[in-house]
């Protein structure tokens, strides 16, 4: 009998598995804190304890009891965040309007499902105040060390497949517009660019050593490594992909490269939107597995899709978050599963889940639905 | 010509050498009218074109509208007292719970640079501060945009609040989980899915 992990490996090595691989719980699929006590309450489990995975994010663990019961095929390495405990060196909450400033410095607001930007640090910063701005140490901010035994054991039970996390999504492109706000850095990216390449040089810095401190413990291990930075919007890539070309790519291949030197595991790669024209330029950088497949977005057919990077790219994502899970009844969402496993999972390359973490609108009926449709998913009956 | 010259500085973000070539336009008694209709708007109109179209980007689109408003910067005290230039008066936000501004904030731009008095109040705006806004600036337009699905239900409130209170105030919404039927079924005046199509909406809506 095939073990969970031995599903996605199959399906990550384009070779066809015996059901779709399904996924729950991690940096990218989990469920927002709000959504999952829906969640808990419909499945009576409600007593159980809501372990929160990100504060910026406000996303949650998934109690292995879920994940069991919906037979996900993964399990999730990710570093505990010291600062999520409120105590950290940088994150100071205002508890009366729940702001509060990440570790980089970044001012964020909870409103709801998200933690909104407020305040840039280096909205105003030169060329030369970057040398002095007080960078963030990932030592300081993640327990890399108390992942190493879980991951181990995990790994020689040999029943999972074990995608890791560094703990920060290992961004740069967007970490350097957090720091900079949205307008300012669009800005720069015309008029400013050696300050754009001096912050993004910064950043990777501080991302390669997050890259070397986690998969020192875990490189060994994990079967997946995910890598995050979201470049495009619903209609069109945020950027030109001269821009990316010039300004953002460099950074990209050489975190992806780094990457590779320390760790077997696939690159998975997230960006939310239309990513589409950039999608040769990934896989040229090293990446391996695309998510989210925002499904919603212009040109991300996921048939076109398959058929023109399904042989260097799988997929992993594409449930749609923005219609079907929130507004759709039960059998939309089985209609949705079929669709996306039809098209992005004939001869392995898919992985099923939700294409953003499942938020609150969703109705929990819709979540067990999602997952219920995919063990019916076998690719051999079809 | 130096009408191209200031059509040319707002495609080519050319944000430090607009000023100049304005004045310079100026003095050659070109009427402001004229410089703001046939080089400022109309090369924002062509930006607005390419972005919808996708050769141009964000970044793109941001410098041009930037470069346009440094260039209107020297024409504005010119039309002081003149309203003829004045398309409409607009409030504009980003809707109760929405922090998200970047589509709001182009909407807000371009909208300047087309000749509307914008007032902007930013993100997270309550119902009472659109209609307050609006009735203390006399507008014409209300502009909301919502990024989540979430805050899609604080624009329907709000929608239905000014359209009761104020059913003269035209509304225009927008962003991205928005769509002409979602508008349409909230009692909205309008809709556009980009930035220039918001603007060429106005217009025809005052």
């Amino acid at each position: 009998m095939t073990t969970h992990r031995e599903r996605v490996l199959m399906a990550l090595n384009h070779e066809q598995p015996d059901r779709v691989p399904m996924d729950l719980g991690g940096r990218q699929t989990t469920l927002s804190i709000l959504a999952y006590q829906k969640l808990k309450q419909h499945l009576g489990l409600s007593d159980r304890h809501t372990k929160v995975m990100s504060h910026t994010w406000q996303t949650c663990y998934v109690d292995d009891v879920i994940l069991e019961k919906f037979d996900i095929d993964t399990r999730h390495v990710r570093p505990a965040s010291k600062v999520n405990e409120a105590v950290g060196k940088h994150l100071a909450i205002d508890e009366n309007d729940a702001t509060f400033v990440d570790e980089w410095g970044v001012t964020r607001q909870i409103v709801g499902d998200y933690a909104n930007l407020m305040g840039h640090p280096l909205q105003k910063a030169s060329l030369e105040d970057l040398d002095a701005f007080p960078w963030p140490d990932p030592a300081d901010d993640y327990d890399f060390k108390g992942v190493r035994e879980p991951a181990r054991k995990l790994y020689e039970e040999g029943e999972y497949a074990l995608v890791g996390c560094l703990g920060s999504p290992g961004n740069i492109f967007e970490q350097a517009w957090y720091l900079r706000g949205l307008a300012e850095f669009m800005k720069d990216l015309i008029k400013n660019k050696d300050f754009i390449h001096a912050l993004m040089r910064k950043i990777l810095d501080i991302r390669k050593r997050n890259v070397e401190l986690y998969l020192r413990e875990v490189g060994e291990f994990i079967d997946v490594i995910q890598l995050a930075d979201d470049l495009a919007g619903q209609d069109n890539l945020l950027i030109s992909p001269r821009t990316y070309q010039e300004l953002v790519k460099p950074y990209q291949l050489e975190l992806c490269q780094y990457v590779k030197g320390l760790t077997k595991a696939k690159i998975y790669y997230h960006s939310c939107g239309a990513i589409e024209p950039l999608l040769d330029e990934l896989i040229d950088n090293g990446v391996e597995i695309l998510n989210p497949v925002q499904v919603s977005a212009a040109n991300m057919d996921t048939q076109v899709l398959k058929q023109r990077y399904g042989k260097n790219l799988s997929f992993w994502g594409a449930i749609d978050t923005f219609e079907v899970l929130p507004n759709g009844r039960v059998e939309d969402v089985e209609v949705e599963v079929k669709k996306r496993v039809h098209d992005l999972g004939a001869g392995g390359g898919y992985v099923m889940g939700p294409v953003h973490n499942i938020c609150a609108d969703v109705p929990p009926e819709n979540v067990v639905a999602m997952y219920e449709a995919g063990l019916k998913q076998s690719l051999f009956k079809a | 010509m130096s009408l191209d010259e200031i059509y040319d500085a707002v495609l080519d973000y050319d944000d430090e050498g607009i000023q100049d070539l304005v004045r310079q336009e100026l003095g050659a008694e070109t009427p402001p009218k004229m410089i703001l209709e046939e080089a400022l708007i109309e090369a924002l109109d062509e930006v607005g074109k390419c972005f919808s179209e996708g050769t141009i980007f964000v970044p793109e689109m941001l410098m041009a509208a930037e470069t346009m408003k440094v260039g209107l910067d020297v024409l504005r005290p010119l039309f002081l007292g003149d309203n003829s230039t004045i398309i409409g008066t607009a409030v504009i936000g980003s809707v109760k719970g929405d922090m998200h501004d970047i589509g709001k904030n182009l909407v807000a731009m371009m909208l300047e640079g087309a000749s509307f008095n914008v007032v902007d109040l930013g993100v997270n705006v309550e119902t009472e501060a659109f209609l307050g806004a609006a009735d203390e600036h006399n507008a014409d337009l209300i502009l909301m945009s919502a990024l989540l699905t979430t805050t899609m239900r604080a624009m329907e409130t709000s929608v239905r609040a000014i359209k009761e209170e104020r059913p003269d105030i035209k509304v225009i919404v927008g962003g991205a989980p928005v769509n002409q039927e979602f508008a349409d079924a909230i009692g909205a005046n309008g809709y556009s899915d980009d930035a220039p199509g918001a603007i060429n909406l106005a217009r025809t809506l005052v």
